[in-house]
């Protein structure tokens, strides 16, 4: 009986497939390979997979297609990996639902630290009581943060902010998302406000707010919050 | 050859700059009646200096695309060497000799990387408008450069400090963090030294200043005298000044087209880059 989390990775580079297929193995995982659109679309159907590594440049059919037909029967979380580092492709992608965004070229433990977050999202199993990361602490129940053992106050925006992050840690969430979560559906476009907020935020929790240790930023695209240790 | 002509090009633009402050000053002693004309002419001359900062725009572009594309063959020759050596002989190679090829291999593929990234970030320059220049908050920029920097070189230490207001500043940020990445790259391959590095954020009036210092052996006067200039040409530059020299020249790129200012010298302790953005509305070049 085989129990490994199985990943398929539709990519068509047989290099880069050779690769990542080495990397996860040896992380644990069981990969299948799709070098094509449509050979994924069907692995995806008959093999259930975990989660997918969709790289968006494939000769058959654009990738957004894939992660459109995809998206159109399975909430299997779906990882992208591309060599485009634009933006507005990276935002048009996880608005689009893909889970996370990965830049080629990636480092090895980039790419397995993005798998586990996805994962852990996807089983649930994200919404733990507590979060912790090196000196912070979040209690989700008692809405109560410390950080080095001393307690930080943030305004109720910035507590719902802080704690939609931790609740995703280790994942991006764009703009766009994380405005509908807090401010609602009718949220302005513009992301000033938001930006703001989290530079208050970087104030009382990080040492220092342009080498933060807790809240990274992906200019143009969002923020993606430490992994979570006690996931 | 090339040099010459770049100067001579430079003359033309400075005596034809001469000339034209020369009409107008003339205009201007004519008086009120010839006013109409004064503004006509400040125009003119408005217009002259663009296309000059243009044409210098213009310039560093080419001999940038000419001296990345050539180093692009040194990196490449390196993987390819040292890979095709690992293949042919992997059975007579003791283990030190492969990890070396292998740990080549890695090191040629990290400056590729660097390239490349210096190649994409120019044909940014050039698309460069009000729809990739938004308001940005500074420390996001920077900490972002920084956390690239930490994943590529974990060992590498910089220290930053920023004001404590929250700054927004009109630009292109995946450019600026080019600059940065390029000046703490430059830092940690050509000072010589493990102090950790300096980054400086500095509030103005009218614009933001940023520094970025090291406590090594300082630049030398070669690549100094190249930036100054209003079109440094990067291949005219000699082995390790010109490696050195690129992505340098790109960050001077970089922040002209910015409206910035971009100079480096070199303090009792090392060497400093001193950059600056202007505030208020972006227009491009």
């Amino acid at each position: 009986m085989n129990a490994r989390i199985r990943i398929l990775l539709i990519e068509d580079n047989k290099n880069t497939c050779s690769y990542i297929s080495a990397l996860l193995d040896k992380n644990g995982y069981a990969v299948t390979t799709a070098l094509t659109g449509r050979e994924g679309l069907s692995l995806a159907a008959s093999l259930c997979p975990n989660l997918i590594l969709l790289d968006l440049g494939l000769p058959d059919m654009d990738g957004f297609q894939v992660l459109e037909q995809l998206r159109g029967w399975s909430h299997v979380p779906i990882l992208i990996v591309s060599a485009c580092n634009e933006e507005q492709e990276k935002v048009a992608a996880l608005d689009s639902g893909a889970d996370d965004y990965i830049t080629k070229p990636f480092y090895p433990n980039e790419l397995t630290a993005r798998i586990r977050a996805a994962l852990r999202h996807s089983r649930g199993s994200a919404h733990s009581q507590v979060y912790k990361a090196l000196d912070l602490e979040i209690d989700f129940d008692k809405r109560i943060i410390h950080l080095a053992g001393r307690r930080v106050h943030l305004t109720q925006i910035e507590y719902q902010l802080l704690s939609l992050l931790a609740e995703n840690a280790g994942r991006v969430l764009t703009y766009n998302t994380i405005l509908r979560r807090i401010w609602g559906p009718y949220a302005e476009e513009n992301n000033q406000i938001l930006r703001v907020n989290m530079a208050n935020i970087r104030r009382k929790i990080e040492q220092n707010p342009a080498q933060p240790q807790y809240v990274f930023t992906e200019v143009g695209v969002g923020y993606r919050m430490r992994e979570n240790e006690n996931g | 050859m090339r040099k010459k002509q770049l100067d001579s090009l430079h003359h033309m633009e400075h005596s034809a700059r001469r000339g034209l402050c020369t009409a107008l000053c003339a205009a201007a002693a004519a008086g009120g009646i010839l006013a109409s004309r004064y503004v006509s002419r400040r125009a003119e001359r408005a217009r002259a200096e663009r296309m000059s900062q243009e044409t210098a725009l213009e310039k560093i572009h080419e001999s940038l695309m000419r001296a990345v594309s050539h180093d692009l063959r040194t990196p490449l020759s390196g993987i390819m060497g040292n890979s095709l050596l690992y293949l042919e002989n992997h059975e007579t190679l003791n283990q030190e000799e492969r990890l070396q090829l292998v740990s080549h291999i890695h090191e040629d593929s990290g400056w590729l990387i660097n390239i490349v990234e210096n190649l994409l970030a120019m044909t940014r320059i050039r698309d460069m408008d009000s729809t990739r220049t938004r308001e940005e908050i500074v420390e996001e920029v920077l900490g972002e450069a920084l956390q690239k920097m930490k994943m590529r070189h974990p060992g590498f230490e910089v220290h930053a400090a920023i004001p404590d207001q929250i700054i927004m500043l009109p630009m292109d940020a995946l450019l600026i963090e080019q600059v940065l990445i390029n000046l703490l790259e430059n830092a940690l391959r050509h000072s010589g030294s493990k102090e950790p590095v300096d980054v400086i954020v500095e509030d103005g009036e009218s614009h933001v200043t940023f520094t970025v210092r090291d406590y090594g052996c300082g630049i030398s006067e070669e690549t100094l005298s190249h930036l100054s200039r209003n079109a440094p040409d990067a291949c005219t530059l000699s082995g390790v000044h010109r490696k050195n020299c690129i992505g340098l020249v790109i960050c001077k790129a970089i922040i002209s087209a910015h409206h910035g200012s971009f100079t480096g010298r070199n303090h009792s302790h090392g060497a400093e880059f001193i950059f600056t953005l202007p505030k208020g509305a972006f227009e491009p070049k």
